[in-house]
């Protein structure tokens, strides 16, 4: 009877997990990686990638508790410095910033980290739940979804664009262009011919993603702030009934909002190789446009913060599935997870369960308890990281500059990296004046590479069947994505001519 | 005063003297290392070579006195971090590791800035086969199967690779020139991609390490491995020498420092490494991890190379010149 010896494992995990040293351990792990997180430049990835040598010398299941701490503390840290300082502390975070940090210049930067927080929490159990409830069958179907169907993905992903351009869809398809761009600096991924290197050796590896984007959010904003006359950021106020005041407000007008982006998480965490940049601009463009009124979002409202956090904390929980079902990471943070696995001599994958099914449940179970305690230790240091904002300008400049170059610097301990960075924040400094907003460009160059590495696939294989309607079109998950894609760009469209007939109508009639 | 300069000059004179014996002396004896030897690694952190470094390092207190610092300098399949090793100082304290065949491809397609000639041998330490696999459900179960069924319609079936221009690009070729396969090639952006398109069904076949594979091998049909001998925990796949196609292929990893390292360093790395990899807790570390072991010297690992480089470097010019035709 499988089904209760999964129950059995399950409930000794959880025994595991309670002991005073699992707690401790994640109590510890959650503290650090909320901090790293928090520092924009170092990303889960790297937290996790730094600690994993450390786990060596561990028990295999203690050392898992620790990185999966350390990586539910960093995604949610990351929008501490998103909402606060408009630089997302990790990739996943982009879409955290766009309604964060307009809350935090209106004063409600606690109101704004607390919504995060639940939020993040709320994401990352959905995401544990499905991977405790069923990641077996979910793994093998997650390995359906082939390269054409992430081409589609992709493009869907880019058509959220409209989304995160507000007033100016022609802007935002401008910055969007220049990300992808900026995407194909570097060796040709199938041919390996070097590609706007301008012949030097420098950019033959391309812009890399976290150098790319702290360059973009970090550099850019620090530009900004030179110029800003105030002593602080903006002012830091408490919020009264913060408890009350955020659960009421989620769990009534955000419910939606909540589920849709988790499940959404969930989905494209489950996918191997998108991850939780994807998930959140995803997320956080759905949430605006099933909006009552889109128009909102950018200006500081709740719905955009709980779409991003949600979103990729549930990747965490979702992106260990076909690692866990499979043997494949679902994402690069899931790699150096898996690899303190297998120096044990551990093969995570189907396997897994009858061989050390113990471990994998000793894990999936402090997965869950990590977010339930994220909520307590995460509302302890929520004040403390709040206070960040009555750090001067002045002091907070040079600091954020320190961190922007040390977190490009160690990701390949490369001076390129340094000056891709500054390269890329000078641009995306004078395209923010031009009007084009850092979101466009940054989503550009975060599914720029994916896209066309689908796409590149996708067309050996089209060249192997010889039918571009095989590959591309008569796949249902493919049509699936066609569709959406194209309600997508029509919908805002449509509604908009609706909305003005009305409005011509209604003026017909009061002429009459 | 005058007397007084001059004694003021002969002090000093003789204080230096004093400070360039004594930096002399103790710079003869303190022995090498001083500090921990810095190893920089062509792959990112987590993947197999990480692992074989840092099972070097756990023994590396015994051999050297201090741990490794590992630097991570990935990119263009380690085209990037072995340029980067070629540029670094030759004290001894940076050493790197460096894959073959990579390191033939690599400065013949223009992707790495290097010579086998830039570099010194500290020992190679580990070799690894390449199998060739198909899916569970595929029809072709073994390898004389998948050759009858990929007869006659060239191009038409997929072969995925984990990587461009590496081991198992190389392996695949080798088999293709001799037998004629003729698949598509379809190239992956690491193992983790290529094992979820021949676990999802979507390549008909796979050319791979057996790292990436490893953990799934019970849902794939593995037709043969390119070995000269079956590997020990896969007992029941042949060889392709078994089936009677003579190819043998491998990956194999060198310990490396940049050229013109001081000698009697270079014997204190030569000989550190002889010692962990011959210690057999090592070795037990590493079976549990199932690495293919291998071990040349120091000293023969130039000529070793570069009897190799000219095979391997033939079957490329083919495998290319064939590609433009």
């Amino acid at each position: 009877m499988p089904e209760i010896s999964i129950i059995s494992l399950a409930v000794n995990g959880l025994w595991n997990v309670l002991s005073p040293y699992g707690l401790l351990l994640c109590t510890f792990g959650i503290s650090l990686g909320i901090v790293v997180g928090a520092l924009p430049g170092l990303s889960s990835t790297m937290a996790c990638a730094l600690l994993v040598p450390m786990t060596f010398s561990m028990q295999p299941s203690t050392g898992l508790i620790l990185l999966g701490a350390i990586w539910c503390g960093a995604i949610y840290g990351g929008s501490n410095a998103a909402i606060l300082l408009n630089i997302p502390g990790t990739p996943s975070s982009i879409a955290t910033a766009f309604d964060g940090y307009p809350m935090t210049r209106k004063g409600q930067s606690e109101r704004a980290l607390f919504i995060g927080l639940v939020s993040s929490v709320v994401g990352g159990i959905v995401g544990v739940l499905v991977l405790l409830s069923a990641f077996a069958p979910l793994a093998a179907l997650s390995v359906k979804f082939g390269k054409p169907e992430f081409f589609w993905l992709c493009i869907f992903g880019l058509s959220t664009i409209a989304a995160l351009s507000p007033g100016n869809a022609i802007k935002g398809l401008l910055g969007a262009s220049i990300g992808l761009l900026l995407g194909t600096i570097g060796l040709d991924p199938i041919i390996g011919i070097p590609r706007f290197t301008f012949g030097t050796e420098m950019l033959i590896e391309g812009i890399q993603l976290v150098p790319g984007l702290i360059g973009i959010f970090a550099f850019a904003q620090v530009l900004e702030l030179t110029e800003q006359k105030s002593v602080v950021i903006a002012e830091y106020k408490t919020t009264p009934n913060l408890i009350r005041n955020v659960f009421g407000e989620l769990f009534s007008t955000c419910k939606a909002n909540l589920l849709r982006s988790s499940i959404i998480g969930t989905f494209i965490g489950m996918l191997p190789g998108a991850g939780g940049p994807v998930a959140s601009l995803v997320a956080y463009g759905e949430a605006k446009r099933w909006d009552k009124d889109p128009k909102r979002f950018g200006s500081g409202v709740s719905d955009g913060i709980v779409a991003s956090e949600s979103a990729n904390n549930a990747v965490i929980g979702a992106s260990l599935v076909p690692m866990m079902g499979l043997g494949i990471p679902g994402c690069p943070t899931a790699a150096v997870v898996m690899s303190g696995l297998l120096v044990h001599g551990i093969l995570p994958g189907s396997k897994m369960l009858l061989e050390s099914g113990d471990i994998a449940y000793t894990f999936i179970m402090s997965l869950l308890l990590v977010n339930i305690l994220m909520l307590f230790i995460g509302y302890g240091m929520l004040r403390l990281s709040a206070n960040l904002l009555r750090v001067p300008t002045r002091l907070l400049i040079p600091m954020v500059l320190i961190m922007a170059v040390i977190g490009s610097y160690t990701l390949r301990s490369s001076m390129v990296d340094v000056y891709v960075m500054l390269g890329c924040g000078i641009l995306s400094f004078f395209l923010g004046r031009a009007g084009v907003g850092a979101g466009p460009l940054s989503l550009g160059l975060v599914l720029g590479p994916l896209t066309e590495d689908a796409f590149n696939i996708s067309l050996t294989f089209m060249q192997a069947k010889n039918s571009f309607l095989e590959v591309f079109i008569t796949r249902p998950l493919c049509i699936f994505f066609i569709l959406l894609t194209i309600t997508s760009l029509c919908l805002p469209v449509l509604l908009d001519r609706r909305k003005r007939k009305k409005l011509l109508l209604n003026r017909k009639r009061k002429v009459l | 005063m005058k007397h007084f300069r001059v004694a003021n000059l002969g002090l000093i004179i003789i204080l230096l003297c004093t400070g360039i014996l004594l930096t002399f002396f103790t710079g003869a004896q303190a022995a090498f290392p001083e500090k921990g030897i810095t190893v920089i690694l062509p792959f990112g952190p987590g993947g197999g070579t990480d692992m074989l470094t840092r099972a070097f390092d756990v023994y590396a207190e015994d051999a050297f006195g201090h741990n490794f610092i590992v630097n991570y300098k990935p990119g263009a399949g380690s085209a990037v971090g072995t340029t980067a090793l070629k540029k670094e100082s030759n004290d001894g304290y940076t050493i790197g590791m460096g894959s073959l065949p990579h390191m033939y491809l690599q400065p013949a397609s223009g992707s790495g800035r290097y010579t086998l000639d830039d570099f010194d041998y500290i020992a190679l330490i580990a070799s690894e086969p390449q199998l060739m696999v198909t899916p569970k459900a595929s029809p072709n179960k073994t390898y004389a199967e998948l050759k009858k069924a990929t007869q006659g319609k060239p191009g038409e079936m997929t072969l995925g690779i984990p990587s461009p221009l590496s081991e198992t690009w190389l392996s695949y070729h080798i088999i293709n020139n001799k037998e004629n396969l003729g698949f598509t090639v379809i190239t992956y952006q690491g193992g983790g991609d290529m094992n979820a398109a021949l676990l999802g069904n979507q390549v008909e076949a796979a050319m791979t390490n057996i790292g990436p594979v490893y953990g799934e091998i019970h849902n794939l049909n593995v037709l043969g491995v390119t070995s000269t001998e079956r590997v020990s925990f896969l007992p029941d796949v042949p060889t392709f020498q078994e089936l009677g196609v003579d190819v043998v292929t491998s990956v194999e990893r060198v310990f490396m420092a940049p050229k013109g390292v001081p000698p009697e360093r270079l014997k204190v790395l030569r000989e550190g490494f002889k010692k962990i990899w011959h210690n057999p807790d090592f070795q037990e570390r590493v079976k549990k991890m199932r690495y293919g072991m291998k071990w040349i010297d120091g000293e023969d690992v130039r000529s070793y190379l570069e009897e190799e480089k000219e095979a391997i470097l033939d079957i490329y010019e083919k495998t290319v010149a064939e590609k433009k035709k």
